[in-house]
């Protein structure tokens, strides 16, 4: 009876190429960051992997199932900035699938690798190179900034939730929302 | 309700449209470049290894048509001489022609650009 009841505990959220791409975005834009000033070549296709997961995970967020789906999460800028008020305040609000913040956060972080890609594809192509690079390198240190906002937003989530929400995006289960 | 479904639109719309625009970007880099592994190093790094024969027998792919008319790289060092520079450090193929570091006769190192056909220095800048 515990058993079933411990089962009962964790919902299926994620899906598993969601959980792909985030990890495969991460890998790519954490080489691309270890090889910017050199290995151009591993610099280059590394950002065309984070340009390639951006594309499939902009498609999944039309086409895949519900907590996939840009629907299911893009919030109003009224819900994102009642949550992370909440979420200052400390108070636990469990979503099933991304809360407003959270929600806010993927758009605002695909966006800025978009940005990064293309600042970076103006760089090496060599029209308009010097613009480019400066732009590309400002865009980086930018995206760098919210993927530390995106961690510490995780862990605070993570302590007022009761539960992982890293290993959540290993495994795809979370705690059913109340 | 019905305003946030609005929103949620107009913001997929834009992420998209953000997407597509770079993915196109990305094909036009990668296609002026033949799509292939060793053509995405630096010129630079190309040129170290051979630049011209690399580049010869790119076949039908890339820009191999407009890069036909460019001039070699032993025209680009005697065009750079001519426009009064000396000791080349650094050649880089840019979408417009050359980009070349040397320095000039006071001994300051300058970044110049040259046109691909004619060889023309169409800016400077110092490095």
């Amino acid at each position: 009876m515990t058993a079933t009841q411990r089962v009962r505990e964790s919902v299926k959220v994620w899906d598993p190429l969601l959980r792909v791409l985030h990890w495969s975005l991460a890998g790519s834009v954490l080489v691309a960051f270890v090889t910017g000033d050199e290995a151009m070549a591993v610099h280059v296709w590394a950002g065309l992997v984070a340009l390639g997961v951006v594309l499939t995970r902009v498609g999944w967020g039309v086409a895949g199932p519900r907590h996939a789906r840009f629907a299911d999460f893009v919030p109003t800028p009224g819900e994102a900035l009642g949550h992370f008020r909440r979420l200052l305040r400390g108070e636990a609000v469990r979503h099933q699938g991304h809360n407003p913040a959270a929600g806010a956060m993927v758009i605002a972080l695909l966006l800025m690798v978009l940005g990064v890609v293309a600042s970076g594809l103006v760089a090496f192509d060599g029209n308009g190179a010097e613009l480019g690079e400066e732009l590309h390198e400002a865009l980086a240190w930018v995206l760098l900034g919210l993927i530390g906002l995106h961690v510490a937003g995780v862990v605070l989530s993570s302590l007022l939730e009761g539960q992982n929400l890293p290993l959540a995006m290993l495994t795809g289960r979370k705690k059913p929302a109340p | 309700m019905n305003t946030k479904r609005v929103w949620q639109f107009a913001v997929i719309a834009g992420l998209a449209a953000a997407a597509l625009g770079t993915a196109t970007l990305a094909a036009d880099t990668l296609n002026s470049r033949g799509w292939s592994v060793g053509s995405l190093q630096l010129a630079s790094a190309d040129d170290r290894h051979g630049y011209r024969s690399d580049h010869d027998d790119e076949g039908e792919h890339g820009r191999k048509g407009a890069q036909d008319e460019w001039i070699g790289l032993d025209q680009v060092a005697a065009a750079v001489g001519a426009a009064g520079y000396h000791d080349i450090r650094e050649v880089e193929r840019k979408r417009y022609g050359y980009e070349v570091k040397a320095f000039d006769a006071a001994g300051r190192q300058w970044e110049l650009k040259l046109d691909g056909r004619s060889g023309e220095v169409i800016d400077r800048e110092r490095d």
